[in-house]
């Protein structure tokens, strides 16, 4: 239903200079000594009087939106209808309606905009269709404009309703991102650099009474009756948080206007899905002015909380938040909130010398980093052609001075560039 | 697309065309303001027929200066017909034509530009349309039953003060 606004009137200037052709009429009327000129006058005046004492109406409106679908899967499309009651008291003969269609969401058919004449207690309808994408989509207030009979006068109002879309993706197919070594106590698939019990090969020691008989070294015994036992690579979970940079800078489009930050929340979906099929425990921050954390988890209702923080939090919302981003805050959030011994998979375009220095001091907090880097802007431009150099020399700089980065051109699949990237890495 | 559509200039993407109805009205207006003056063929028909001439590029193309280079045109024109002996419902025709035809373009473009040009708003360009040419009317028919009624016992000079009289209390009005 509706909240009326505070009502702006103004005057439209439209009949500003008819009074100039009473005047005209007279003067000409007077020197020709003829009455239709000087009849010529009452139309002026007629014209400004009105325009002089009429008032613009009482635009009092009750909006109803009706939505095809409240939760739609990304890409659907949702049919609006909005209907639009003059409850007023008076007929508003010039009425100027525009729906506030969420700024992420885009209208694919019809248009969210009409003009009408309204009687008291007259209905109108508009009708369009919007494709929904990931988030949670407000609507933003209607904003009605009446005029008066002659559009001399005219009053806006804005209309606030309650209506909003939830679009929650699934989470996508599951991609493998080989991990680093910092690992949690808990037994998983990350293969450490701690002797132990395992699969790959790390070292052999001199027998301690009560190692495992399965795992004495025989052979050396059979060589020179000296008792070893073999060490293998402990394998281990891992914690990781999948950190997002969600400033304005993360929200660079590619050529098909799909921002960085979309392209890290569908690889945060796909690579999270894989880690905790292995047994890790995955969550997710937003890096930016407004602050969204998923501590890390594990299981089916994670895996759902998961899904669900990262289509509709607010740090990760589908247009940027223009607000001030400090980052020595930013910076203190995650290291008050991120356990010490996760892993960070950094996801950001890195397009300015901040997502550098990020790198930097997650690493130097004790975290091991990989940045997951959508490249998304394209060398069409000369100007773009030098962000798209500078960026370049950041990635190379992060993977000479801090280790591992995945440097995804968006317009392939993500497999492809961390198996590219997998092979330069040392372990 | 219609045929009026291909007025506008596609290099120029800051005019928009008055949406579809008032396209339409502004040139009957704008036709019934030259037809007034024509039965006369006095000397201000080639004013007044350039005058709705640029008015009606000026809706054609939505363009607001030639909009008002045309109204101002035509009302001169068809002040000169009346000073030149035209007779006075013709003027007055004349005049209330084009102030319709400029007023109901300026509101088609407006609502063209707010709403979009291919939206249906016929209801709220008539009612505005059916308003404007109301207003005209009215004050000009009232104008000339009262100079039909009285003006062979008043003399033109009161009626000059009369009307004078009224253009200052509304001028009054204004500022106030």
């Amino acid at each position: 239903m509706t909240d009326p606004e505070p009502s702006i009137e103004r005057d439209t200037y439209r009949w500003m200079g008819i009074t100039a052709l009473a005047f005209a009429g007279l003067a000409v009327g007077v020197l020709s000594s003829r009455p239709g000129p000087l009849l010529v006058v009452a139309v002026g005046v007629g014209y400004a009087a009105v325009a002089r004492s009429d008032t613009p109406p009482e635009v009092t409106l009750d909006v109803e939106h009706d939505l095809s679908e409240t939760h739609p899967e990304p890409g659907d499309e949702v049919e609006v209808e909005l209907t639009v009651t003059n409850e007023g008291p008076d007929t508003i003969p010039d009425l100027r309606l525009a729906d506030g269609v969420p700024d992420a969401l885009s209208v694919s058919e019809g248009t969210p905009r009409h003009a009408t004449a309204l009687r008291p207690g007259g209905t109108t309808t508009i009708e369009y269709t919007i494709t929904a994408r990931r988030g949670r989509h407000e609507f933003d207030p209607v904003l009605a404009v009446g005029r008066d009979w002659i559009g001399a006068h005219e009053r806006e109002v804005e209309v606030s309703t309650d209506v909003s879309i939830d679009c929650v993706a699934s989470l996508p197919d599951s991609v493998s991102l080989p991990l680093r070594g910092q690992t949690a106590q808990q037994v998983g698939t990350v293969t450490t650099d701690t002797g132990g019990s395992g699969v790959e090969f790390h070292t052999v020691r001199e027998y301690r009474p009560g190692d495992p008989l399965k795992r004495i070294d025989w052979k050396r015994k059979a060589r020179t009756g000296d008792l070893a036992t073999i060490e293998f690579r402990e394998e281990r979970a891992a914690i990781v948080v999948f950190v997002i940079d969600t400033r304005v800078e993360g929200y660079v489009t590619d050529e098909n206007d799909v921002s960085a930050v979309e392209h890290s929340i569908r690889a945060t979906g796909a690579l999270a899905q894989a880690l905790m099929d292995d047994g890790n425990r995955v969550g997710a921050a937003s890096f930016g002015p407004s602050w969204t954390y998923v501590p890390p988890g594990l299981g089916r209702d994670h895996e759902v909380r998961l899904r669900d923080r990262l289509a509709l939090g607010e740090g990760f919302s589908p247009t940027p938040d223009r607000s001030e981003f400090v980052l020595g805050l930013s910076l203190r959030r995650i290291q008050k909130h991120v356990p010490e011994n996760a892993q960070i998979v950094f996801c950001s375009p890195v397009i300015d010398d901040v997502a550098v220095e990020t790198t930097r001091r997650l690493e130097a907090h004790g975290h091991a980093v990989t940045v997951l880097s959508p490249d998304v802007v394209d060398d069409e431009t000369i100007g773009s052609t030098v962000v798209d150099l500078e960026r370049e020399d950041r990635i190379r700089n992060i993977r000479q001075t801090y280790g591992r980065v995945v440097s995804w051109d968006v317009q392939e699949p993500l497999e492809v560039a961390i198996e590219s990237a997998r092979r330069g890495w040392s372990r | 697309m219609s045929v009026l559509d291909e007025f506008v200039p596609e290099d120029d993407e800051s005019l928009t065309q008055p949406t579809t109805y008032s396209r339409y009205v502004s040139l009957v207006a704008i036709a019934v303001g030259i037809v007034a003056v024509v039965p006369a063929m006095t000397g201000s028909l080639p004013f007044v027929t350039t005058g709705g001439v640029v008015l009606a590029v000026g809706v054609l193309r939505g363009d607001r200066t030639w909009l008002t280079r045309g109204y101002l045109l035509m009302i001169g024109g068809g002040l000169v017909h009346g000073a030149i002996g035209g007779t006075a419902i013709a003027t007055v025709g004349t005049v209330i034509a084009a102030t319709v035809a400029w007023d109901v373009a300026e509101n088609g473009i407006g609502l063209a530009e707010q709403v979009g040009p291919d939206v249906a708003v016929g209801r709220a360009e008539l009612v505005h349309a059916a308003a404007v040419a109301l207003v005209g009317v009215l004050a000009g028919g009232a104008a000339i039953a009262v100079t039909f009624v009285f003006a062979n016992n008043q003399p033109l000079p009161a009626l000059v003060m009369l009307l004078f009289a009224v253009v200052i209390l509304v001028a009054t009005f204004r500022q106030g």
